[in-house]
């Protein structure tokens, strides 16, 4: 992938690897505790960015925050993981904020290694005009927690955030506590999930939408598709919506909870495949509706690879 | 090639409960054969390609069947496929997201790998594919959807005979081949069928008209009837069935 690398180990920024000097140089970047970028007005940075924070052992915090200016546009991945197999505890805060008809695009990859606890939480404003399309992987972690706050504050708002979840040993645990506010007309939200839990995990998706009075004409939609691989997995999905205005396009929500198709894995055994890459084939089919529907081709890209060698393990 | 005695085979239903289909079939089909396999709906003729081919919940429950000298039975479904077996499904399964070209590669380089075969590249499965779907006479475009979904009955069934070119079993069962195609269609999967005849290879046709026999002309025809082989002969048997119907055998079996 041609990006410009910022590393993180445990929190501290590792200039050596990491590649300043292919950023542009109006673009402010703080590395303290984190990263924090600015990206100034009717600036389009072409090649994606790309955050790595790896973990050697300890407890980090991270504030990190993105502010775009009018116009500007920008395509970022984060990546979190771990070279080791202990406990600890990754704590992250995100602030976005968007100015008018900026346009980010923007992949976590949550890729702890399984005792990790992982703490996100996202701040989101944004003005008339700008899109987010935000896309979350969470392949790893033993505890996730994730929180979004987003405040569509001006017309013309988009936000967009899809994602996919993994669990697949005892107790694993992810929370996605996701709440969208439509405070201005013509904003709209999506959010739509897919999840594939095995053994005894559970999963948590609550998904909030509050639309204001004077916030008429958004369209709201959300989904959530869950594949159950083990009997003792578990999903709660809690949508919730609350309308103050009176004219909102449509506001559609769909959830599922199944079981893997029997029949579909016996098919493929049939023409020779082994059971286990039978069922991963079947696992990719179920997530693969979800990252072709990434915009961008290089995040489509990237997310794709890291489904495909996830789903391998 | 394919070898069944007195098999004996149960269904069990979702409610676990078990009913027992066929009743003791006897089967010897030499390399280069094909058999037809006739009789009326429910008389068990999926019941005997679905437990060939190892499918869940169906059981035998005594018996045996050896395909080129392995005791089928004993393996897994994937194992069978590789011993040389396929079934073309009566109903073959949507698997939504799942792309068929990359299934077709994913079961071709499985089953070479079974043989000890290196695994085919990016080029040369691409080169055999497209040799092989216009040997189906199929549309290029089937390659980049998801396996059989939203496909008409038609296309199903051609996309299984082009799973059969790729895989050239050694033995192949087709259930149902015909059903729901017109002329046109039954031509198309006969021309496939028949193109892999040769002296090596077996073929089961399961059918209950005669119509494709027309097309494929079979060395043997069997009658079976609740779950039983009661009549078996040569072409001119199909003819006779087409003519007389199934009531004077199942006469035969209540009897
Ligand atoms: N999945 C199933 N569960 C329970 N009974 C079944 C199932 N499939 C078939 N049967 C029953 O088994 C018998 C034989 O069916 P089948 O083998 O499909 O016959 P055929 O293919 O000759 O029409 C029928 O009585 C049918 O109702
Ligand atoms: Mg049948």
């Amino acid at each position: 992938m041609n990006a410009i690398r910022l590393i993180f180990i445990d929190a501290v920024f590792n200039e050596a690897l990491s590649q300043l000097q292919l950023l542009p140089e109006n673009v402010e970047l703080n590395t303290e505790n984190g990263f924090s970028l600015q990206v100034p007005a009717n600036t389009k940075i072409a090649d994606p960015i790309y955050v790595y924070f790896l973990n050697k052992g300890k407890n980090t915090v991270l504030k990190n925050k993105i502010i775009l200016a009018e116009n500007s546009e920008l395509t970022l991945i984060e990546e979190y993981h771990a070279d080791h197999l202990d406990k600890y505890i990754t704590d992250v805060s995100m602030v976005l904020q968007f100015g008018k008809n900026a346009l980010l695009h923007y992949a976590k990859v949550q890729n702890e290694n399984k005792k990790a606890t992982h703490q996100y939480s996202m701040q989101v404003t944004q003005l008339t005009g700008s899109s987010l399309y935000l896309f979350l992987t969470d392949l790893g972690s033993h505890i996730a927690k994730i929180q979004i706050q987003v405040n569509l504050s001006e017309r013309d708002a988009i936000f967009d955030v899809k994602g996919l979840y993994f669990l697949n040993e005892d107790n694993q645990y992810i929370d996605n506590n996701i709440q969208v506010k439509h405070d201005a007309p013509f904003s709209v939200s999506g959010m739509s999930f897919k999840g594939v839990l095995d053994k005894k995990s559970r999963a948590v998706f609550f998904g909030k939408v509050i639309v204001e009075q004077k916030a008429e004409h958004i369209s709201a939609n959300q989904s959530n598709h869950n594949l159950l691989l083990s009997s003792q997995a578990e999903i709660n999905i809690k949508p919730h919506l609350e309308v103050y205005a009176n004219e909102i396009k449509c506001c559609r929500h769909g959830a599922t909870v199944g079981q893997l198709d029997k029949e579909a894995l016996f098919y493929l055994r049939s023409r020779g495949i082994e059971e286990k890459m039978a069922l991963q084939l079947l696992i990719e089919g179920f997530t693969a509706d979800m990252t072709n529907q990434i915009v961008n081709p290089m995040i489509r890209s990237y997310i794709e690879k890291k489904v495909v060698s996830h789903a391998k393990l | 090639m394919l070898t069944i005695r007195n098999l004996h085979a149960s269904i069990q239903d979702e409610k676990q409960n078990t009913k027992p289909i066929l009743h003791g079939i006897n089967l010897d089909i030499q390399p280069g054969e094909v058999h037809a396999i006739m009789g009326p709906n429910g008389s068990g003729k999926s019941t005997l390609a679905n437990v060939l081919a190892g499918r869940d919940h169906y059981q035998a429950t005594m018996g045996e069947i050896f395909l080129q000298g392995e005791n089928l039975l004993t393996l897994l479904p994937e194992q069978r496929a590789a011993a040389g077996l396929f079934l073309a499904f009566q109903y073959p399964v949507e698997i939504p997201g799942v792309n068929n070209m990359y299934f077709l590669k994913a079961a071709v380089n499985s089953l070479r790998k079974h043989r000890h075969l290196p695994e085919l590249d990016a080029m040369d499965f691409l080169t055999l594919i497209k040799a092989k779907i216009k040997e189906a006479k199929m549309d290029e475009k089937f390659l980049h959807r998801a396996v059989n979904e939203g496909f008409s009955g038609g296309e199903k069934k051609r996309n299984e005979i082009l799973q059969m070119l790729m895989l050239e079993p050694a033995l192949a069962i087709l259930d149902e081949a015909d059903s729901g195609l017109d002329i046109d269609a039954l031509q198309r999967v006969a021309e496939g069928v028949n193109s892999l005849r040769n002296s090596k290879r077996s073929i089961i046709l399961i059918t209950h008209y005669q119509r494709l026999l027309n097309y494929i002309i079979p060395d043997v025809v069997h009658v079976m009837i609740k779950g039983k082989i009661v009549k078996s002969g040569g072409k001119e048997l199909a003819l006779e069935l087409e003519e007389k119907g199934y009531s004077e055998f199942i006469n035969q079996v209540t009897a």
